[in-house]
């Protein structure tokens, strides 16, 4: 009888604690706050990076002499940026985020990248089928961009006993593509210590 | 505490008759049974390696990725983790991942990346193997330091040079992505590397300079790289010392490839005085290699052309060459560890064989017995750590082969002399001029 009351209440246990289960917390935070676990390249080195190159890239004399030759904003396309680093860097997601900052400053005209314009060009010859004459977009008539941005990223390791200091060094420049000079170069570095994390077991 | 071997008994026919998933399934189950918490780099390095055989190469990047974090972690073993391990055995120790395992995890995910083709990525594990070499130039010079200056017996272990800063493989991938990204001199530099490491390395390469990739090429060209069979493993050999009167009996025990256990030696050294019934047991590690029954790989293009792709590493050399390196260390500390172990294991049996001998021959009896007990607990606690990766290869081929932009077929053959083994046939694959079109076949065997 005894060992039938112990089989009893270890049922019950059983029954009550198999329903839980441990959940994740977690807790949401703005996208603009700077966090850094691993000490690997994030999403704000991507934006702060990307803020700090555009704004140097738009104060340097460049701009101004486009604007007073040609009497208009310059078209700007990005082009590759390179990951020659020891860590896997997102390169789209700082594209992304160059293209953003340089839209958002009214400054320059920015047209679709290699990739995207390949989509684009695909739904006009599309259109040209499928659409209504008066909506369907005409065939050869995009912006062709004045400039280039192009870039590399990079990254030096010096580690002892648990301790690493990462250089990393974006370097980004400006060049006209009709006659491939550059306009502008810019270089950022952002040096970070780390301490080794706990692995998840 | 004991390395858990058991789960390779299982494992080892599936890999050798190619059957990975049934293999990984067997390894992932084995999680908190063989491979506790404290093995988890062991754990992800296996099923890392695995995944990577089977094809399932996101997978694998994960699990290596995972491996190789916790490697990151546990990149020096703190003091006080050493002297835990000074009481009980290195098993105690979190496994912080063989040397030549942190390097090659590298190699396999570069591999990994490349069958993604996301070679930019295969590219950040290629300069990662650098900053690693470059960090064993000085890991164990500054371990062994940290642990003589913590050690109060007086008892110094020495430090042995490191002989390995230049990986092979690492710089031939290097040259074959660099130059397909268009970057020469990057490839010229990693070609340079190639070339020096056999004249400073040359106590592991140790065999005939294989041809070299071209830095530059616009033409259309196969590569192959090829494994044969699998890395050294870890043996006990144990050594145990019994005195009788003016001799002491050694008995040598060793592992053997079924990690079975079977007496290799018997020695009766004479000692004059020596004090009879100590007892003791100190057991070390030992690499031991797995021979491949492969000596030749030979590469058919069109079923015609017959290319034989050449060695350009043994993983086996640098497996054992970065294993010298901690040698000392392990036998310094297991030394230390089983002496002091020993030394108090014996003033307490005689202790008590001296209040008990008093009590006339049941006191003699139980003594003995209390004696024999002690023997066998300090012995039990005295294991060498056997743990490491089961499923690297052993033998790292790579060649280059120029042919016409196109299709082509290709079939890898694995042969002992002019014994055809196995026949992987990779089939019709186009090959792109200025790409780079690197395959992966292999005999784990």
């Amino acid at each position: 009888m005894k060992y039938i009351h112990v089989l009893t209440v270890s049922m019950i246990f059983l029954l009550i604690f198999s329903g839980c289960t441990t959940t994740p917390q977690v807790s949401r935070t703005s996208a603009d706050e700077i966090t850094d676990y691993s000490g690997r390249w994030n999403d704000t080195d991507s934006r702060l990076t990307a803020e700090d190159m555009v704004s140097s890239m738009l104060s340097s004399p460049w701009l101004e002499k486009f604007i007073t030759a040609e009497n208009r904003e310059p078209v700007v396309i990005v082009g590759k940026i390179s990951n020659r680093s020891s860590e896997h860097i997102d390169s789209l997601t700082f594209i992304k985020d160059i293209e953003k900052e340089l839209i958002n400053s009214g400054k320059v005209i920015f047209v679709a990248s290699g990739t995207e314009r390949v989509e684009l060009r695909e739904e006009r010859e599309d259109q040209q089928s499928n659409a209504s004459m008066e909506t369907a977009k005409a065939l050869a008539a995009e912006t062709g961009a004045d400039f280039m941005m192009q870039g590399v990223i990079t990254s030096q390791t010096d580690a002892v006993e648990g301790k690493k200091a990462v250089l990393y060094k974006v370097d980004l420049e400006l060049i006209n593509l009709e006659n491939n000079q550059k306009v502008w170069i810019e270089t950022k570095n952002i040096k970070k210590i780390i301490k080794q994390k706990k692995a998840s077991w | 505490m004991k390395t858990s071997q058991g789960q390779y008994a299982k494992t080892m026919p599936m890999v050798n008759t190619g059957n990975f998933d049934q293999a990984l399934l067997i390894i992932e189950n084995s999680k908190d049974k063989f491979y506790k918490e404290k093995d988890k780099v062991l754990y992800y390095l296996d099923l890392g390696m695995l995944y990577h055989w089977a094809g399932h190469y996101r997978k694998s990047n994960e699990l290596l990725t995972m491996a190789e974090n916790g490697i990151e972690e546990l990149y020096t073993r703190s003091i006080s983790k050493a002297l835990v391990s000074g009481v009980l055995n290195d098993n105690a120790l979190d496994y912080s991942g063989e040397d030549y395992e942190n390097i090659y995890l590298n190699i396999f995910k570069a591999l990994n990346y490349i069958a993604l083709n996301e070679n930019e990525d295969a590219l950040v594990e290629i300069r990662r193997i650098q900053i690693k070499l470059n960090l064993l130039e000085d890991k164990y010079k500054k371990i062994t330091e940290e642990y003589n200056e913590n050690q109060e017996n007086g008892v110094e272990i020495p430090y042995v040079e490191n002989r390995f800063y230049n990986d092979v493989l690492a710089h031939y991938l290097g040259v074959l992505l660099y130059r397909s990204e268009g970057l020469k001199d990057d490839a010229r530099i990693d070609l340079e590397k190639m070339s020096e490491a056999w004249e400073t390395q040359s106590q592991i390469y140790n065999f005939k300079k294989p041809s070299f990739p071209a830095v530059d090429t616009d033409k259309a060209v196969i590569n192959i790289v090829s494994f044969n069979g699998l890395a050294p493993v870890k043996l006990a050999q144990t050594i145990y010392a019994q005195t009788v009167q003016d001799m002491i009996l050694l008995f040598v025990t060793g592992q053997d490839d079924n990690y079975l256990t079977d007496l290799i030696g018997f020695h009766v050294l004479p000692f004059p005085g020596i004090q009879p019934n100590i007892h003791f047991k100190i057991q070390f590690p030992k690499m031991k290699r797995r021979n491949s029954l492969v000596n030749k790989v030979v590469v058919i293009i069109d079923n015609e052309e017959k290319v034989t792709v050449p060695l350009v590493e043994k993983l086996d050399n640098i497996a054992e060459e970065t294993f010298r390196l901690k040698l000392p260390l392990i036998v310094g500390k297991t030394i230390i560890r089983a002496a002091m172990k020993n030394v108090s294991k014996e003033m307490g049996k005689q202790a008590m064989q001296q209040s008990l001998s008093s009590q006339g021959t049941a006191g003699l009896i139980i003594g003995l017995f209390a004696g024999l007990l002690a023997d066998a607990a300090v012995d039990a606690t005295e294991n060498a750590d056997l743990r490491i990766s089961h499923f690297f290869p052993s033998e790292a081929r790579l060649s280059e082969i120029p042919v016409e932009p196109g299709y082509h077929s290709i079939v890898v053959e694995y042969r002992n002399g002019d014994e055809v083994l196995k026949t992987v046939d990779l089939g019709e694959k186009e090959i792109y001029a200025g790409k780079l079109n690197l395959f992966e076949s292999f005999m784990l065997q």
